[in-house]
C-alpha cells in the first residue's frame, strides 16, 4: 500500500449517510481525475458493501463507525473499509447461480455478485476489533467479466 | 427519486423514474411502484433512461414488480437504462427474466415474453 496518508470518511451506521459517501467519493474523483466508468464501480461498492453493514452489521442495534479509507495510485485505487459490526466476510459468502426463471429469482448476495464484478480484487480480515475488507480497482479495465 | 406515470397507447402502463436507484432512492417510491406496478394487470415500460445509478436494492423492487405482474397475467419491460445501468443489470442476469428494449418497437414485441 502507498505510503501517501489515504484520504479517509467515517460515517456512523445509518443510511441517512449515504449521500454523505457518494459526496466523498465524487469528491476524490475530481480531486485524482478518475474517469467515470472508474468512478460509477467505486461508487456502487462503496455503496452496496456500506448499506449492507448499516442493515446487518448491527442486529443489537446501538450502531457503530464505518471507517473508509482511499489511496489513490497511479495504475489502481485501494480502498479500505473498516467497521465494528458482527463478522462478516462477503469475500467467502458462496453466492447462487443466476436466475432463469422469475419466480425463483432471489435477491440474496445480489450486493456482494456487483461488488465481485466491479472491483478486480478484495481481501476480508477479522481484526480484533472488526471486519477489514481491502478493495482494489484498476484505473482503467479493458473488459468487465 | 421521482416517478413519472403515463398510459401509452396499445394498454401499455409507462412508469419513468427518474434519479439514484439507491436503498435511498427506492425507498422514496418503493410503495406508490409497487402499488402502480403489483396490484392489477398490466403490461409496464419501466423508463430507467433517468435513472443515474441503480443499487441491488433498485434491482430488488424491479424484479418483486415483475413477479407480481407474472402471477396475475401481466409483464414488466425495462426500458432505455444508461450504459452503466445496463451494465449492473447484466452482471446480475436480470436480463433473462425481465426483457431490457432499447425502442418502443422491441419494448412492444417483449411484452408476454419475460
Amino acid at each position: 500500500m502507498a505510503t501517501e496518508p489515504p484520504s479517509q470518511i467515517v460515517l456512523q451506521t445509518r443510511l441517512t449517510q449515504l449521500p454523505q459517501l457518494e459526496h466523498w467519493v465524487h469528491s476524490l474523483a475530481g480531486q485524482f481525475a478518475w474517469p467515470p466508468p472508474l468512478v460509477h464501480r467505486i461508487d456502487l461498492c462503496l455503496t452496496e458493501l456500506v448499506t449492507n453493514i448499516i442493515s446487518y452489521g448491527y442486529p443489537a442495534g446501538g450502531g457503530g463507525a464505518i471507517s473508509v479509507r482511499c489511496w489513490a495510485q497511479a495504475e489502481q485505487v485501494v480502498l479500505r473499509i473498516d467497521d465494528d459490526g458482527s463478522a462478516f466476510d462477503p469475500t467467502s459468502y458462496a453466492l447462487p447461480g443466476l436466475p432463469t426463471l422469475l419466480a425463483d429469482a432471489s435477491s440474496a448476495g445480489r450486493g456482494i455478485r456487483l461488488v465481485r464484478h466491479f472491483s478486480d480484487e478484495w481481501h476480508y480480515r477479522r481484526s480484533a476489533v472488526g471486519n477489514e475488507l481491502t478493495l482494489k480497482f484498476r484505473s482503467h479495465r479493458t473488459a468487465t467479466g | 427519486m421521482e416517478m413519472a406515470v403515463h398510459d401509452l397507447d396499445s394498454g401499455i402502463l409507462g412508469i419513468n423514474l427518474s434519479g439514484r436507484m439507491d436503498i435511498i432512492g427506492t425507498q422514496q417510491i418503493d410503495l406508490k411502484f409497487t402499488a402502480l406496478t403489483a396490484t392489477r394487470r398490466a403490461h409496464v415500460l419501466v423508463d430507467l433512461s433517468d435513472v443515474t445509478f441503480i443499487a441491488s436494492i433498485g434491482i430488488r423492487t424491479l424484479i418483486n414488480s415483475a413477479k407480481a405482474q407474472k402471477l396475475r397475467g401481466g409483464s414488466v419491460v425495462l426500458y432505455k437504462p444508461n450504459q452503466q445501468v445496463e451494465e449492473v443489470l447484466l452482471s446480475t442476469g436480470i436480463q433473462a427474466i425481465i426483457p431490457i428494449a432499447h425502442d418502443i418497437e422491441a419494448a412492444r414485441g417483449a411484452f408476454g415474453s419475460g
